[in-house]
């Protein structure tokens, strides 16, 4: 195949999969997939609840201890997608639009990146501070995705 | 040693000094079919090689910025370049840092001549994006965009964000909500700015004739962000030959001094204490290093011209909080006001940015560089900016939320 001006085009495709570990980070996929439940890690020096987990404290190399979470949290930030590229997993789970948000699990220091459902997908939908509870999938991989928010109070 | 000490150290003031010596730039495209990645880089290298008025027998060392490798279709393509430049047996080191690749490659050109190590340094980004495709449709923008999106963190947030917009979307949403500004027609405003930027830049990739309803009403992407306010993604090179002021007074052209250089890498926004919720610490940081490091105290007053990467139009706006052009939350102002258009008291992308001027991480850094010394040189043709100060400023971001940023400030002598 040529293109305009003579220039030989040729067709590669790199292909790589995956098998790869969770690590120390593992109980809390584990969590996920088995009992659907949300969990975070506790460091035992300075208190820091991490969610994302993290096996040591970033802040002060202390060591942590797993715990459960509450299911119940807070909106710290959202924005409203209407386009994401065709060729995305994320069609294979979700309908266009969707809000995005920055969820802080009650009792967490941390935020999680995850999707909030709403009845209708509209600017403002999601404000700040808005209380949000997870729902968890019938299905689950051990992936973010084996759960999303709703609205407290639907 | 504390921050603060640092930063007194590096203020010092027999610092050597490090200077722009020559400049090598060819126009963002959406693809170069009659380049290869080391042609692409050849080009450029040729052509900064030449302002500077020396040779590759003059060159003692390369840095690359290089952002990705899965889109380059090479893993160590620098070592490549480096050969094909013809600078085999001399030192070579890549750098990759997000949509900061390339000032981060500046920073570390910096300290390689600073260091004593080297008196001149050849500094080149280059990047192929346009390769790729999504073999379902034939569409290159969507391989390219699915190639770049693993930047984010693949188990933390691409599940749920995996297009850039969206992520860095959170934080202008949360500044709108925490400040009240901007406003959509101020965010559309900073945008055809840089549209009618691009259309006197011969570099540029798109040079559309926009009006501010055409951008207001293009599809939104992650509101408030629409279209035609969101960069840009090409393939390019950009080169800049660094050297020592010991052998500057050798070079063609009279050197452009790097000021200052400051970089910041921060959390990927996921503290739950919300201090940062709307605002964007990493340009913040650097910019504060840069300003320091330069002596730049009133940077409204003090600069003639910047470079910001405007990704997408708010993260422009945000950066001139960041930047300390205005107050946080007065950023919208800055641009109603006219201060950052061309022809205003401080130009603020008059290349044509990211948006318009064109944008791959790498690439655009060492570009919006060579821009300011182009500036601050005086001869950037039809979209020169009034030089009174001789100083000007390159602020760079990227990374999984707008975490990875670089400034740099560049001065002529009076």
């Amino acid at each position: 195949m040529t293109t305009r001006g003579g220039y030989l085009e040729a067709e590669d495709a790199i292909v790589n999969h995956y098998v790869y570990s969770h690590g120390g980070l593992s109980p809390f996929f584990r969590a996920l997939k088995e009992r659907g439940q949300l969990t975070g890690t506790r460091c035992a020096e300075c208190d820091t609840v991490w969610c994302p987990p993290r096996t040591h404290c970033s802040r002060c190399y202390g060591e942590t201890q797993w715990t459960d979470l509450s299911h119940e949290g807070t909106v710290r930030a959202a924005t409203y997608c209407y386009y994401v590229p065709s060729n995305y997993k994320l069609h294979e789970y979700q309908e266009m639009p969707y809000v995005l948000a920055l969820v802080q699990p009650d009792g967490a220091s941390t935020c999680l990146y995850n999707i909030v459902h709403v009845p209708k997908v509209v600017v403002g939908a999601v404000p700040a501070g808005m209380r949000v509870r997870a729902v968890f999938r019938e299905r689950r991989e051990g992936r973010l995705t084996d759960f999303y928010y709703v609205p407290l109070e639907s | 040693m504390s921050t603060a000490q640092h930063r007194a150290n590096a203020s010092k003031a027999s610092r050597p000094r490090v200077g722009v010596a020559g400049v090598g730039q060819i126009p963002f495209r959406t693809r170069y079919p009659e380049h290869t990645f080391q042609e692409l880089a050849f080009e450029v290298a040729r052509a900064a090689l030449r302002d500077a008025g020396i040779t590759t027998d003059d060159v003692q060392g390369a840095v690359y910025g290089i952002y990705s490798d899965l889109l380059m279709r090479q893993q160590s393509s620098d070592s490549l370049v480096h050969d094909y430049l013809g600078l085999r047996g001399k030192p070579a080191l890549r750098i990759s840092a997000g949509a900061s690749t390339g000032a981060f490659a500046a920073r570390a050109a910096y300290a390689e001549i600073a260091s004593g190590l080297s008196d001149v340094v050849l500094l080149l980004g280059v990047q192929k994006s346009g390769d790729l495709i999504n073999p379902e449709n034939q569409h290159r923008g969507e391989g390219t965009m699915m190639s770049e999106s693993i930047t984010h963190d693949v188990n933390w947030q691409h599940p749920v964000t995996p297009f850039p917009p969206a992520a860095w979307g959170l934080s202008l949403n949360a500044h709108m909500e925490r400040y009240g500004t901007p406003t959509v027609e101020q965010l559309a405003k900073a945008a055809l700015k840089n549209h009618r930027n691009a259309r006197l830049n011969p570099y540029a990739q798109l040079k559309l004739d926009l009006t501010l309803e055409d951008i207001l009403n293009s599809r939104i992407i992650a509101w408030p962000t629409t279209m035609y306010e969101c960069c840009g993604f090409a393939e390019c090179a950009a080169a800049m030959v660094l050297v020592s002021e010991r052998v500057a007074g050798r070079m063609a052209k009279r050197p452009v001094w790097i000021a200052g250089v400051g970089t910041s890498v921060e959390a990927v926004l996921q503290d739950g204490d919300g201090e940062n919720y709307g605002r964007v610490p990493a340009i913040r940081r650097s910019g504060e290093a840069a300003y320091t490091m330069a002596g730049v105290t009133k940077p409204r007053e003090e600069l003639d011209v910047a470079e910001v990467h405007d990704i997408f139009s708010g993260l422009e706006i945000m950066a001139y909080e960041e930047l300390g052009l205005c107050a946080p939350g007065e950023g919208g102002r800055l641009v109603d006001e006219g201060v950052t258009e061309r022809t205003g008291p401080l130009p603020v992308n008059p290349s044509g940015g990211r948006i318009a001027c064109g944008h791959i991480a790498g690439v655009s850094e060492i570009f919006s560089l060579c821009e300011v010394t182009r500036q601050l040189r005086e001869e950037a043709g039809e979209r020169q900016v009034a030089i009174r100060r001789g100083r000007g400023l390159v602020s760079t971001v990227g990374g999984q939320s707008a975490n990875i940023a670089a400034a740099l400030v560049l001065e002529r002598d009076a």
